[in-house]
């Protein structure tokens, strides 16, 4: 039975395409079959991040318009081979591809894989309608700022009209040093203010600009997001899985600190 | 009087249809005097021709190409067999012998072209400027960029493997020549020291290479 | 003392969560700026046939309340209307009115 998850925010910039890439490869690295969507017409971002910019010759708007066969135009990992990416077309605009168009596609998907993961655009226009029109669960990515918290609550909204009624949270980029301070949400305070249930956490990690860079996602390695997104891909497969503590203050310096900050 | 030979026209050249009775002997004086009627109606033109209606022997059909290559300016560029998949080869073989020419000539573009563009011509391309990662030069015939290949080439659109691609700086994330596909290397090396050299690559063997461009590799282009 | 002076002493972590549950229940009311200049322009027409008002002190808000149903908070709207003078010698009290 697959399962078509659709990564969405409202908000750009507050990690849609790393959550994607780590989601889906976190999967991939528990063997089950993904493949990853990016459904940015116009904007492709997934293939860089995953680092497999250099092997696209087919892409979205090619397998929907019949330019080639889906198998074509998915592209394997360059380190799991139960992994793919199907691109997005960079010369193109979002009304190149239906909602309908979509779902057709997902529909013939379904059959080869268990994950499809669904990289959506930011914005509520067409590329969001592309993006959720196969999907049956949501994960909302937002960062602890409120225009962030805002247009996700939008989203959440968007989807459950849309009967999407599976919607998880993932608070990203929490910088514990600020909520200790006081100066950022808290988690809880995120769930509180949206009313959603929470997935996971990622913390503002700068070993992802690391990865990013290199493009190999960070999921799987010992680094705080790291181990934060293998716990999410374990809860999206139905582990039961305690919230880990984010807090990184081990250091000696920073334990000396927080000796004074707490006075 | 029952005609012997009829000509008629398709999307890339002539069906010359013939009778399957008359002796061949006849056929090929009225296809003679056909083709010398529509000489100056076909001019120069560079054509697919199909023969229909009756076997030929390859003696007869090559007897037959004399007959309208003597009879009429026309360049026959290849003979047809009716059938599709021939036909498709043959549009491209006729579409390489009308652009072959047009990799000789080509079409400035001058700037930057980023990601998402994609810049198209019908022969070959100079680039005065950077390809940004993300954007595309598509080209029937060679791409040289003076400047940054750091996006994608494609040469040889048509299938002209003897298509090449130059740039000032070669860090192409894909470059593509006729039917082969060369994609950079998924972990590059610290910056080489050839970094800043021109470099060109070429298709041999079925392969892409990418070399210096040195006076030797130069004399070894063919312009076709 | 104005919003600003409520706020001063709390972390601005605390402050973004306040100002988002404010700016979210209008949200998801739906009620864009000109339905709420609307329903103010409607407001102060129905007061002033009563009483002279303070048109440009006029503040109209969504916001929530508690609810007293089912626990939860509700939305509900929010208006604070200062009035100058009463007419006809009515017997209302001179004094901000809450809706």
């Amino acid at each position: 039975m697959s399962e078509v998850i659709v990564v969405t925010s409202g908000k750009g910039g507050v990690g849609k395409t790393t959550t994607t890439a780590n989601v889906g490869t976190g999967l991939a690295m528990l063997n089950k079959k993904v493949v990853l969507i990016d459904t940015d017409i116009g904007l492709r971002n997934l293939d860089v991040v995953m680092g497999l910019e250099n092997r696209i010759v087919y892409n979205l708007v090619d397998v929907v318009e019949g330019n080639c066969r889906i198998k074509q135009a998915l592209i394997k990992d360059k380190r799991y081979n139960n992994l793919y990416l199907l691109p997005s077309a960079q010369t193109r605009d979002k009304t190149s591809v239906s909602p309908e168009q979509m779902q057709k596609l997902i529909d013939e998907l379904k059959e080869e894989f268990d994950y499809i993961i669904l990289d959506c655009p930011a914005g509520i226009e067409q590329g969001f309608k592309n993006a959720i029109a196969g999907a049956s669960r949501a994960l909302v990515v937002t960062t602890p700022e409120v225009s962030a918290i805002r247009d996700a609550d939008r989203i959440i909204g968007l989807l459950e009209a849309n009967e999407i009624t599976k919607v998880d949270l993932i608070v990203n980029r929490i910088r514990m040093d600020l909520v200790k301070r006081g100066d950022m949400m808290t988690i809880d305070d995120v769930v509180d203010i949206l009313a959603v249930s929470l997935i996971g956490a990622v913390p503002d990690d700068e070993n992802i600009v690391i990865s990013t860079n290199q493009g190999e996602p960070i999921v799987g390695t010992d680094a705080l997001a790291g181990r934060a997104y293998m716990n999410i891909v374990k809860r999206i497969m139905g582990e039961d899985i305690p919230l880990m503590n984010l807090d990184t203050d081990n250091g000696f310096w920073n334990r000396i600190k927080n000796i004074f900050k707490s006075k | 009087m029952k005609q012997t030979v009829m000509i008629k026209g398709n999307a890339y050249g002539l069906v010359v249809m013939l009778d399957k009775e008359a002796p061949f002997e006849d056929i090929l004086k009225e296809v003679a005097v056909k083709f010398r009627d529509s000489a100056k109606f076909f001019k120069n033109a560079k054509m697919a021709v199909s023969f229909e209606g009756r076997k030929l022997s390859p003696e007869e059909q090559q007897q037959l190409i004399e007959t309208i290559t003597d009879n009429s300016t026309i360049t026959v560029v290849c003979v047809l067999d009716k059938d599709e998949e021939n036909e498709r080869r043959f549009k491209k073989k006729l579409e390489e012998a009308v652009t072959g020419s047009a990799t000789g000539s080509g079409q400035f573009y001058k700037g930057t072209l980023r990601s998402g563009q994609v810049f198209e011509s019908e022969s070959s391309v100079i680039i005065l400027g950077d390809v940004n990662p993300g954007a595309r030069v598509v080209a029937k015939g060679n791409v040289v960029v003076l400047g940054a290949l750091r996006g994608t080439a494609f040469a040889g659109l048509s299938g002209n493997e003897q298509a090449f691609v130059v740039a000032l700086e070669m860090a192409p994330t894909q470059i593509r020549i006729a039917d082969t596909i060369a994609r950079s290397a998924d972990r590059p090396p610290v910056k080489p020291d050839s970094a800043d050299q021109p470099k060109i690559a070429y298709i041999e063997n079925g392969n892409i290479y990418i070399e210096p461009l040195c006076k030797e590799v130069i004399n070894d282009i063919h312009l076709i | 003392m104005s919003v600003f002076d409520l706020f001063k002493k709390k972390n601005s972590g605390t402050v973004a969560k306040d100002r988002l549950k404010l700016l979210l229940v209008s949200d998801r009311a739906s009620c864009s700026p000109e339905i709420m200049e609307a329903i103010k322009n409607d407001i102060i027409k129905v007061i002033s046939k009563y009483m002279e008002i303070d048109s440009d002190g006029l503040d109209i808000q969504i916001t929530q309340t508690e609810s007293e149903e089912n626990h939860g908070t509700v939305p509900a709207i929010f208006a604070n209307i200062p009035i100058k003078t009463i007419r006809n010698g009515s017997d209302a009290r001179s004094e901000a009115k809450r809706n």
